[in-house]
């Protein structure tokens, strides 16, 4: 951590609204995306992201210093998509079973696709599939932190998993035969 | 803990994670008002606390200073006898007052006479005699008789007081005997059988309860806080902040329940009361229209809108029918589709215990007084329920409600003796107002308040 930050956190302490603004400048940019994968629209992640830095302003003296302050506050605004979550994402229709498509490499593509594009896809899955496979995926959790986050059994953590997978890769199958590029898109 | 990352896992991390984008600038925009609002808020309160505690500070001193006044003259000729050692002058002229009020002590006193005396008052710690003259009662027992002038008095001093007429007295005992002469202490040389003043009972216990009118004001604080309730009900509700507020405002309306709980009353002054107890508050409203849906896999809970939060149905309780007639069972496993019940009612309950703290000022005479009271009350949250009125049926528990809380409160009462000076009957119309959003959610502030009229029947020490 820079000296830098270490100013600007010890000035938010002090509720100084210009460190304030300055660490939103500093760390939005990279929260925003994060709010955009864990909600369904713009919408819903700028509140996310609202309520997030509220709360990171509000308990920014809790923080310790241990571990990567990014990581803290990446940590507080899933936190805050997961309390949305789970109060509002409960009427949302759960897709159709997909058949299992066989995992297949993508490394050809990884380099080509853009964030915007693969969060076109993320967001085409259901609330709960989302939350289940970002909670996964980009988060490492085990089935039983997911389970006790959404207050799912592991059952269900595992077969909304196999089922987001499964419409993701039928969703990136999709785009690229439609495309029929991909060989063009190969680096 | 293992994961086992399939391919697709790692295109997507990759693809989104360390992904930079900007957020609109008017979302620090409304960051920053949130945080003026916060603040604010803490402000308020500040304020407020400052102001309570003026409030009791101000009591207080004004519950003392009424309670010295009747020894004003105690303080005059103390601070005469410890600042003034030497003015002899100002000393004598008190206690040509007091041998006034003597002389006329003579009417009530048959076979007394007058008779002018030197006392030497002796003040201790300085070692300092000092001298004046007072025109005491005489008795056939006392040159001064102590008892005519219907003072209490420690056995020393009245034996001391009374045969040498030189009085070796103490600082403290000197403010007494003072007393004894000055004409606004009090003390007045009528006869021996009547009582000097009414000693004041300060100390009151009782037990309250009130009929209770209960509703709440709700805030939308940036969000459209039930996208639910948007989407299946855009005849009253829209897109809008201000519809989803107004949504709730349709749907809602008080609610009549009840407070109750015990009081203990500390009369500071005539006039000032400090008062606390512990009372069991219910809040809450009635909501028209009821809206049941359930999560994803219909394993969960189903979860039913109100403005306090969502409640949680806990089991089976039975089943419900909608306005097509379509009967809806109410459990955990059941699959169903959102329900509204415009003929039915759901009672939203949000009982508090709380322990108020609260100063009562009394206008009035002794026997019926009118009073203001205001004050405030930590307020723990006992239970957060929802039932169905017409068929009683409970649903459920309210699930983001705060367990602490602090509710305002303030009313102007009755007060009135009743068999005898011992038991005061009370009445007050009181309204009471959370100064925090109860629910947890931050995108939905619901400020429950009540009207209440609140009677009480009190003991007295």
């Amino acid at each position: 951590m820079t000296e830098d930050l270490n100013d600007i956190i010890k000035d938010c302490v002090s509720g100084k609204r210009e460190a304030q603004a300055q660490l939103y400048q500093m760390f939005s940019p990279r929260m925003y995306p994060v709010c955009l994968y864990y909600t369904k629209d713009q919408t819903e992640a700028e509140d996310v992201l609202h309520d997030g830095f509220i709360k990171v302003f509000k308990y920014v003296s809790q923080y310790k210093g241990s571990g990567s302050f990014e990581g803290w506050i990446r940590r507080i605004m899933i936190n805050t998509a997961l309390e949305r979550f789970r109060t509002q994402n409960y009427l949302y229709p759960v897709d159709d079973v997909f058949d299992y498509i066989n995992d297949q490499g993508y490394d050809n593509i990884i380099s080509n696709i853009t964030f915007d594009e693969l969060l076109d896809i993320v967001k085409e899955l259901s609330p709960q599939y989302r939350m289940v496979f970002n909670l996964y995926a980009l988060e490492d959790m085990s089935h039983n932190d997911i389970s006790e986050k959404l207050g799912i059994s592991v059952g269900t953590s595992k077969s909304n998993l196999s089922r987001a997978r499964a419409i993701l890769q039928e969703k990136v199958a999709k785009k690229y035969q439609i495309d029929k590029n991909l060989n063009k898109l190969v680096v | 803990m293992t994961t086992e990352k399939k391919n697709i896992d790692i295109l997507i991390k990759k693809g989104l994670e360390g992904a930079v984008k900007s957020p609109p600038p008017y979302v620090w925009d409304k960051i920053s008002a949130s945080l003026n609002t916060v603040k604010s808020g803490r402000k308020l309160l500040i304020y407020w606390l400052a102001a309570a505690s003026f409030t009791l500070l101000i009591g207080f001193s004004a519950g003392y200073y009424l309670a010295m006044k009747k020894n004003t003259g105690i303080n005059n000729i103390e601070n005469i006898a410890k600042n003034n050692n030497d003015n002899q002058e100002i000393i004598n002229k008190q206690a040509s007052q007091a041998a006034d009020i003597s002389d006329n002590n003579q009417e009530h006193s048959q076979n007394t006479k007058t008779d002018k005396k030197e006392i030497a008052l002796i003040n201790k710690p300085e070692s300092k005699t000092k001298k004046f003259t007072l025109s005491p009662t005489k008795t056939e027992k006392s040159p001064i008789s102590i008892q005519a002038l219907n003072i209490s008095t420690p056995k020393a001093i009245e034996k001391s007081a009374v045969l040498p007429l030189i009085a070796d007295i103490p600082n403290q005992q000197l403010a007494f005997h003072a007393d004894l002469y000055y004409p606004e202490s009090g003390i007045q040389p009528q006869n021996n059988n009547e009582k000097p003043h009414q000693k004041r009972n300060k100390i009151s216990i009782g037990t309250n309860i009130s009929p209770v009118i209960a509703y709440r004001s709700i805030q939308n604080t940036g969000s459209n806080f039930y996208d639910l309730a948007n989407a299946s009900r855009n005849s009253l509700a829209g897109n809008s902040l201000e519809s989803d507020k107004s949504y709730f405002n349709t749907i809602e309306s008080p609610r009549l329940t009840y407070t109750g709980g015990f009081g203990i009353d500390y009369s500071v002054s005539h006039r000032i009361t400090i008062s606390s107890g512990i009372n069991l508050s219910n809040y809450g409203y009635n909501s028209m229209e009821i809206f049941v849906s359930e999560d994803n896999n219909a394993l969960n809970n189903k979860i039913i809108n109100s403005s306090a939060g969502d409640i949680l149905v806990e089991e089976s309780r039975g089943s419900l029918q909608d306005d097509l007639g379509k009967t809806f069972m109410l459990s955990q496993s059941s699959y169903g589709s959102a329900l509204f019940l415009s003929q039915e009612k759901m009672n939203v309950n949000l009982s508090f215990i709380e322990i108020p703290l609260s100063i009562k000022y009394y206008f009035g005479g002794t026997s019926q007084k009118i009073y203001v009271n205001t004050g405030i009350a930590p307020s723990f949250l006992a239970s957060g329920s929802a039932e169905l009125k017409s068929q009683q049926i409970k649903l459920g528990k309210i699930d983001a409600v705060k367990s602490y809380n602090t509710v305002g409160f303030a009313g102007i009462g009755y007060s009135s003796f009743i068999f005898n000076n011992k038991f005061r009957f009370c009445i007050e119309p009181r309204l009471r107002y959370m100064l925090n959003p109860v629910s947890k959610i931050d995108y939905i502030r619901n400020y429950p308040y009540s009207f209440s009229l609140t009677t009480g029947l009190f003991y007295t020490f």
